[in-house]
């Protein structure tokens, strides 16, 4: 007997070390794998406490709020968000609608800063919280916008003359990269696309990301997410190439003329229209063609610069980059909602390449394979009023937590040295010269504002299509507060930069100045 | 030196001279190790959930040190030479088991203190009760009686109770209670003296079949007739996990008896044949071994739950229990979720686990304590199990071994079947894990398993006269002297 009670001993050995086999099985070898499974019930709890914090407007306005519409514990959404300023703001601000999954929450300041809005874990301060940690929280965020500003800038679209009443005004701080004001046209009314009822939310969702007459979709900021040709405004850019480049062509005189006859083509460049016949003279140094805006003069000056120096100017400025603004960079159905900017490189410029040799020509003055959302130009002027310094555009002021107390201010930083000091301090007085007495003096600045701008008057397609009109610049040159980029696109042939974009450069800079 | 005149001096003898190890000392020492284990778990547990310490700390540790005091007094006064590990092992069990009842269950964490303190009561009892083992050899029959009556008592009319799909309970007022618990042990006591008495009968061949002898099979039919009387009458009540847990009983104590493997061959073909007949005679059979299988077909997420209406796979959502206790247990990993913290949950979570405290409660300690707390349990248990077989091994008759390797059976077979069914080595079966638990039946019962153990392990112990004389009582087998 003894004997098989050893045996039922090895029996209940063999029993229990399969279970420990097992158990190092599942809870060894298949730990992690079980953890992470996404079958697991702890990977797809629902979180209904979907509080987030308050966002402000720089002078305290509230943007974006969560409102409780169930009891805490309650298995349904407990918050709405709600936007208490409607479409002024809701491409700055974003959606977010945690109930109904096609919206989500990554578009605008809401997604970016989600994780800091969103419920999270409070840091410890203090002993007793090590041992009791604070219940998660929410911190607001204040942003560095100026209501009045944007709604200045609302108008000014609303009010555009003609079919086309598209366009983007975006307004910078030049010293800190603080984005002041971004309105565009389309936009889109926050609250269906916020709303619990799911169909309520995906219709208003389908309908936002339906493009306009004119292709451009109200849930994407004009202002970032779609390049335009910037016209003559990119004559600041080549202006800064001139004088850090090669700076014995800033005394270059340029003989007075209607066209400028390109290499590798039978194509030539008339001042300001498309044949020889409808053109206007123009000629001189860079002193008397910039604020001209002389179209053949910049071409030959663009051929004469070079391929790599036109290329190497426009990645100082951040061409072919992604701006590094906070708003969320990845919207569900569309991807990015900021995009760089296009500007040939140095290889597509040369021989053999494509646009080959004329592209530098075109690209000296902006059009054809210039491509540049308003946020670029707006950083053009504010690079050029902030002695070449190109500050990190972005919305964050600060960040406060429930309690009140601030946990971030924004620092500015320095995004690119887009040219030398010098280089800057002399293209400004030429910008001036545009509003005094170049293809500006007639917009009417006040004097007082000491306003410099750059007009474009960018003719797309060929023969020309239609015309988008431009204006930067800053002001005051003495000491710039503002820099401001303007653009309507679509509009007329026979518009100008200075008559359709000019109107709202004064009303902005009265508005942020005055 | 001369001799001075008056009465013989005796020498003092020293009071361990006897035994090699001072057996009650190395108990007490052994517990003290337990309540370290056990208060550092109830205070970890509760820091854990409020950084504070638990308001109940004081009645905690004085139902704790009270009740292993009381057992371990009685242990010195009535086995002071009993084996010294079963005691401290089964308290920390037990301890563990509360501490988890607590963190999940804390409307039942009084009440298995108090079953705790009831099943002490009755452990001191058995040990008054239960003088000698042989006592219990004298009334075979009333034993089986009143464990047929036990087992039979849920079918009664208005006494009975159905829990789930089990008609396993009885209720008396407002106090309920699985009779079958108590009647494992009664049935086990029944089978060891039946068997010992008719040992040789059943291993020796004694019946002619032509001009060879074979095993006069008749010794076998009480028993035969008792064993599948018990297995119909649990059929009828739907308790797959005991009917498993009697039928591996007597499988083990009929080898053990007889030594004969035909019992064996012809144990598996009625296992076989068992199969088939309970595939259709409990209704649980079928979802069992299904849910077993695949627990995800079957959770209340699956499309067979999800569909309007559920489909008859959906067993009411059934694969959760399993599926959910996995994914603990994985999220428990090595070390665990900690004790105390973690998401999961009784009712009412994302990772609920129905049972959670009974059935499922390795579970709740694979994911609390991880793999080393499942390892310590399950090293705890094979701890036991060996005493046991240790102290079977030691018995003076075959009844006593008979009992403590039945006994012993019992508790590590119902141990690794629930183990074994919450981590899907076999299909789960609703019963519990001993002393730890949630279940005052079980625990009770238990502990007045580890008293007749704990009696057998003290006769087997030599007494200082026959250490003295190597010599033993009449009729016991002969005594060995070791070293």
């Amino acid at each position: 007997m003894s004997r098989r009670i050893r045996w039922l001993g090895v029996l209940l050995i063999v029993c229990f070390g399969l279970v420990i086999v097992q158990l190092t099985n599942i809870q060894f070898r298949r730990a992690s794998a079980l953890a992470h499974s996404p079958k697991n019930p702890v990977n797809n709890v629902v979180n209904f406490d979907n509080q987030r914090g308050d966002i402000f407007a720089a002078d305290g306005t509230l943007l974006a709020q969560s409102v409780r519409v169930a009891p805490p514990g309650s298995n349904r959404f407990q918050f709405e968000r709600q936007y208490p300023t409607g479409s002024l703001f809701s491409q700055i601000v974003g959606v977010c609608n945690d109930a109904v999954a096609v919206v989500g929450c990554d578009t605008g300041v809401e997604g970016y800063y989600s994780a800091v809005l969103g419920l999270h874990k409070q840091p410890i301060q203090t002993l007793s919280q090590l041992l009791s940690p604070p219940p998660p929280s929410t911190d607001d965020i204040t942003l560095t916008v100026d209501p009045h500003l944007q709604q200045v800038a609302m108008e000014q679209l609303a009010n555009l003359q003609g079919p086309h009443k598209d366009g983007a005004i975006v307004v910078l701080d030049p010293k800190t990269g603080a984005v002041l004001a971004m309105a565009s046209q389309p936009t889109y009314d926050p609250a269906p696309l916020a709303s619990p009822d799911p169909k309520v939310a995906a219709a208003a969702e389908y309908l936002d990301n339906l493009p306009d007459d004119e292709g451009y979709k109200p849930i994407l900021p004009l202002a970032t997410f779609y390049p335009i040709q910037p016209g003559s405004t990119a004559k600041v850019v080549t202006t800064a190439a001139i004088f850090d480049m090669d700076p014995a062509l800033a005394t270059y005189n340029y003989p007075v003329s209607l066209c400028q006859a390109l290499p590798d083509t039978n194509k030539t460049i008339c001042n300001d229209a498309d044949t020889a016949s409808l053109a206007t003279p123009c000629g001189g140094t860079i002193q008397t063609m910039l604020p001209q805006s002389c179209d053949p003069g910049y071409a030959e000056l663009g051929l004469l610069l070079g391929a790599y120096s036109l290329s190497q100017q426009a990645s100082l400025f951040g061409f072919n980059s992604r701006p590094p603004l906070d708003i969320a960079p990845d919207n569900s159905t569309v991807g990015y909602a900021v995009q760089p900017s296009l500007y040939p490189t140095a290889q597509q410029l040369s021989p053999g390449g494509n646009p080959g040799v004329p592209g530098q020509a075109y690209s000296a003055f902006g059009q054809q394979d210039v491509e540049t959302t308003a946020l670029q130009n707006a950083l053009v002027a504010a690079a050029v009023a902030n002695g070449g310094k190109e500050m990190v555009p972005h919305f964050l002021e600060k960040i406060t937590d429930a309690q009140g107390r601030v946990v971030e201010t924004y620092k500015p930083q320095l995004w690119r040295q887009a040219m030398s000091p010098q280089a800057a301090a002399q293209i400004i007085p030429l910008m001036e010269a545009v509003v005094t007495s170049g293809t500006a003096s007639g917009d009417g600045f006040p004097p007082s504002l000491q306003a410099a701008v750059k007009t474009g008057t960018a003719q797309v397609g060929t023969p020309t299509q239609s015309i988008a009109d431009w204006m930067i610049g800053f002001a005051p040159a003495s000491n710039p507060k503002i820099a401001v980029a303007v653009v309507v696109p679509d509009q007329g042939l026979g518009t100008y930069g200075a008559t359709v974009a000019g109107p709202i450069m004064v009303a902005m800079m009265e508005a942020a100045l005055g | 030196m001369a001799s001075t005149a008056g009465p013989p001096r005796y020498h003092r003898v020293p009071r361990y001279a006897f035994g090699p190890k001072p057996k009650r000392r190395t108990e007490l020492g052994l517990l003290v190790f337990g309540w370290v284990i056990i208060t550092a778990l109830y205070v970890l547990a509760s820091l854990a959930r409020s950084s504070k310490i638990p308001p109940h700390i004081g009645p905690f540790l004085g139902i704790l040190f009270l009740l292993t005091i009381v057992a371990h007094l009685v242990n010195r006064w009535l086995v002071p030479d009993a084996h010294p590990i079963v005691l401290p092992t089964v308290v920390l069990l037990n301890g563990i088991g509360y501490v988890i009842i607590a963190r999940y269950d804390p409307a039942f964490a009084s009440a298995q203190a108090g079953w705790s303190a009831l099943g002490v009561l009755l452990y001191a009892l058995a040990l008054l009760a239960i003088r000698r083992t042989r006592d219990l050899d004298r009334y075979r029959y009333l034993l089986l009686l009143v464990g047929v009556i036990l087992i039979l008592l849920p079918l009664v009319p208005h006494l009975g109770l159905t829990v789930g799909a089990t008609r396993l309970w009885v209720h008396l007022g407002s106090l309920e209670f699985q009779p079958i618990e108590v009647a494992k042990i009664l049935l086990c006591l029944f089978f060891a003296s039946y068997l010992a008495e008719k040992r040789e009968l059943l291993s020796i061949p004694t019946a002619r079949l032509g001009n060879r002898l074979v095993l006069d099979p008749r010794p076998l039919v009480p028993m035969l007739l008792v064993w599948g009387f018990c297995m119909l009458v649990i059929a009828k009540e739907d308790d797959i996990g005991f009917a498993l847990l009697l039928f591996t009983l007597f499988m083990v104590m009929l080898w053990v008896a007889t030594g004969r493997v035909g019992y064996l061959v012809f144990g598996l073909v009625l296992f076989a044949l068992g199969a088939f007949v309970v595939a259709h005679l409990f209704v649980q059979f079928h979802e069992r071994v299904t849910i077993w299988l695949d627990p995800w077909a079957s959770t209340s997420n699956s499309p067979a739950c999800t569909a309007h209406p559920p489909r008859p796979t959906c067993f009411g959502g059934g694969g959760d229990q399993l599926a959910n206790g996995w994914y603990a247990l994985g999220l428990g990993g090595v070390g665990g979720v900690g004790i105390g913290l973690g998401q999961a949950c009784a009712q009412g979570c994302a990772l609920f686990i129905s049972a959670l405290t009974s059935d499922m409660i390795f579970a709740a300690i694979g994911y609390q304590l991880g793999l080393m707390g499942t390892a310590a349990v399950a090293l705890a248990f094979l701890l036991l199990v060996g005493t046991g077989l240790r102290i079977a091994q030691t018995a003076r008759s075959d009844f006593a071994r008979l009992v403590a390797v039945g006994l012993t059976a019992l508790l590590g077979f119902q141990s690794f079947f629930i183990m074994a069914g919450v981590i899907r080595l076999l299909p789960f079966t609703g019963i519990t894990l001993p002393f730890m638990a949630y279940g005052g039946s079980s625990l009770v019962t238990n502990y007045v398993l580890v008293a007749i153990l704990m009696r057998i392990s003290q006769e087997a112990s030599a007494t200082p006269a026959e250490l003295a004389t190597g010599v033993r009582q009449p009729g016991e087998r002969a005594f060995i002297r070791v070293g």
